[in-house]
């Protein structure tokens, strides 16, 4: 963890809301990704990814500094929003359902590639929650796989065993 | 085709939220901030939450102390299954943990914060009780597995009073 972060936690665990404003500037988009890429919808994704923020200010006492990242701890707090939103769903969301993938760039893409993105990225969504994570944290966010075992809660070799049987599981779930 | 694969994940990267939207709710949050509202000042057991609960109801804070003397001196449930030498299971275990402490975290916030009219009061109140019973059954079962379901319905039983608080 940067000294920054470690300086703009400490205020905000103090009460700034403003240090805790630029948390949000800057993890933000990240959590909302890592969402979206989980639940497929993209007002959903903004509601939960709000909730998620809102769990975290109230709950930054309880984050201790000890060896474990800003990030890592929003990640578990998102993971448990997600989970929190299926089992109240109850029921799986339909692909057809799932909103268009925009990107960015959106217009510059050609129509192979926005193929191709929307087939990975509704292959994620068939993933478990794990090895959901794992692919997000590896390729997409380009966590190590030290930060991606804290944010999981899991050793490196189990970290490396997961993200290899992912990519399997990814490339089968594509591949059709 | 692995390195296709993970240069086309990569180029998910470009997902983002919608600028309105994050600028409207960075906004909400720090008005919720800056309104004054505390924050949890400590990572709470389900004893602390039980001591919430029934601190509502002036007429139930003497069983309750004596209550959550009980939880305190029985030791908190989770913390005997690191004593369990099945590796699996610990890890299984310390996943549904950290989601348990989290919403934990959660329901004291709410109970701190919201108004409760009192047959739901009761009802939490029972629903308490009831996870509490399922932590103290994991930790006395000597099978695993079904150690860790009564753990997942502990976790169950949390989750439905979150909601139950949230008016879900």
């Amino acid at each position: 963890m940067s000294d920054g972060d470690k300086n703009l936690i400490e205020r905000a665990m103090a009460g700034e809301a403003e240090a805790f404003g630029q948390l949000y500037d800057k993890y933000q988009s990240g959590i909302y990704r890592f969402i979206y890429l989980k639940v497929g919808l993209r007002e959903e994704a903004e509601d939960l990814t709000h909730q998620v923020f809102l769990k975290s200010w109230r709950n930054m006492p309880s984050y201790n500094f000890k060896g474990f990242p800003f990030s890592s701890w929003l990640y578990s707090i998102a993971r448990n929003q997600v989970i929190d939103f299926y089992r109240l769903k109850k029921d799986v969301v339909e692909l057809e359902s799932i909103a268009e993938l925009k990107t960015e760039s959106d217009s510059q893409i050609s129509f192979d590639k926005k193929t191709d993105l929307e087939r990975v990225k509704n292959a994620i969504i068939k993933l478990n929650d794990e090895q959901q994570s794992v692919i997000i944290f590896r390729f997409i966010e380009d966590m190590s796989i030290s930060e991606t075992a804290l944010a999981l809660d899991k050793s490196e070799s189990a970290v490396k065993l997961l993200q290899y049987r992912a990519i399997k599981n990814l490339k089968k779930i594509i591949d059709g | 085709m692995d390195k296709e694969l993970i240069k086309i994940l990569s180029e998910l990267k470009s997902i983002a939220p919608d600028a309105d939207y994050s600028a409207k709710s960075r906004n909400l949050l720090l008005a919720e901030i800056n309104s004054g509202k505390r924050m949890i000042p400590k990572r709470f057991s389900l004893a602390d939450v039980l001591v919430a609960a029934y601190s509502r109801k002036p007429i139930y804070a003497i069983a309750a102390t004596a209550f959550a003397l009980f939880l305190i001196i029985s030791g908190s449930a989770l913390f005997t299954i690191d004593q369990i030498n099945k590796h699996d299971f610990v890890v299984k275990a310390g996943e549904v943990n950290e989601s348990i402490q989290i919403k934990l975290d959660e329901i004291k916030y709410l109970l701190g914060n919201k108004e409760v009219d009192y047959n739901k009061g009761v009802t939490i109140q029972a629903m308490l009780i009831q996870a509490n019973e399922q932590l103290k059954q994991a930790s006395d079962e000597s099978d695993t597995d079904k150690s860790l379901e009564k753990i997942k319905a502990a976790q169950d039983t949390l989750y439905k009073i979150d909601l139950l608080l949230q008016n879900k």
